[in-house]
């Protein structure tokens, strides 16, 4: 397993394209999420130059696992999408606050992948462990993320410090929730 | 516009439920009043006796397996894993979800709470000490054995799967 970690100013075209190719077969494709996106591509307001990503690759180089994140001194998803997440906390806008969002670790060529799954890999703590690790090096101090209540269970499973914001919100059946992660 | 708890009788009075109010909670005396509010890391601060009389409502439940629309026989498999979610209906909310199993070959069926819960809460001591995670979650856990959860759970399982 090969992770990839930088900015979209400094990743090639191709390799933004085949993230985006990849995310939009997990996220609309497998998991159903109804997105406003080019069909093919799922990418959003959010994914702009200043957008960190960490992108997990197998021995054949192909994507089998991504995540996004971005510093919430900019307008994030948390924040302009799903405020309610936060449970009434103003959401937050710091330099050592970093947001987490579009997790995902699915080999697409695996058998058997239940329909709402994002994770199939033993190696999804490791993407996990690199991702936390690359907001750190931004400055991070806290992550809040953005994700399906799985990833609650991954972060716990992983040992990291981490507990919901909020009450999850229902999104086309599955809940969705907002979670403090430490990074220090 | 808020909900009252007398602690001395335990008496809960829901007056609305509606977002973007306090709740109070006091007791007689008004010695020990305590308003929820959001910490700036997220936390429900709460001490144990009070999370007691918060009246707590099932918000959702489901599988690990299969896709939503996939129609189960609880009689072809031997044991369900999943989630439950459970809110107050105060604002801000307190959160609490925990995966359950249930063993389907048992007679009567039971569901068993697995690991850990996951929550928002934070609950504290008589000196507004917080407990440890570990001392927190086992609080947790203790409050949702009282909760008497597996008829919601067994009813929006049986909704969306069966």
């Amino acid at each position: 397993m090969e992770f990839i970690t930088g900015s979209s100013e400094a990743m090639s075209d191709n390799v933004k394209t085949e993230v985006f190719s990849y995310r939009y077969k997990v996220f609309v494709e497998q998991l159903g999420w109804e997105l406003d996106t080019p069909v093919g591509r799922e990418v959003d307001q959010f994914d702009h130059k200043d957008t960190m990503y960490v992108i997990a690759k197998n021995q054949d180089q192909e994507i089998v696992g991504c995540a996004r994140l971005l510093p919430t001194t900019m307008p994030y998803l948390l924040e302009e999408v799903f405020p309610e997440l936060l449970n009434g906390l103003a959401p937050p806008k710091s330099a050592d606050i970093w947001e987490l969002s579009r997790f995902t670790s699915l080999d697409l060529k695996e058998k058997g992948i239940p329909a709402n799954s994002q994770f199939s890999l033993d190696t999804t703590v490791d993407l996990l462990t690199q991702t936390i690790e690359c907001a750190k090096k931004q400055g991070a101090k806290k992550i809040i993320s953005v994700s399906p209540i799985g990833v609650e269970r991954l972060l716990r499973k992983a040992g990291f410090k981490a507990h919901r914001a909020g009450p999850p919100k229902i999104i086309d059946g599955y809940p969705l929730v907002a979670c403090w992660i430490d990074v220090e | 516009m808020f909900i009252s708890i007398d602690v001395k009788h335990a008496a809960v009075e829901v007056e609305h439920e509606v977002k973007g109010v306090f709740v109070h909670v006091s007791n007689q005396s008004d010695r020990n009043n305590e308003v929820l509010y959001v910490s700036t890391d997220g936390y429900i601060r709460l001490t144990e006796k009070f999370l007691d009389i918060i009246p707590l409502k099932h918000l959702d439940s489901g599988l690990f397996i299969s896709e939503k629309t996939h129609r189960l026989n609880i009689d072809e498999v031997s044991e369900l894993t999943g989630y439950t979610e459970w809110i107050s209906r105060t604002s801000p909310s307190i959160s609490i979800g925990w995966d359950w199993k249930l063993n389907c070959i048992k007679n009567p069926r039971t569901y068993e709470i697995v690991g850990s819960p996951f929550s928002n809460l934070l609950l504290q001591d008589e000196y507004s000490n917080d407990f440890t995670m570990d001392q927190n979650l086992k609080l947790i856990s203790k409050m949702i054995n009282k909760l008497g959860w597996a008829d919601d759970l067994e009813s929006s399982i049986t909704k969306k799967y069966l």
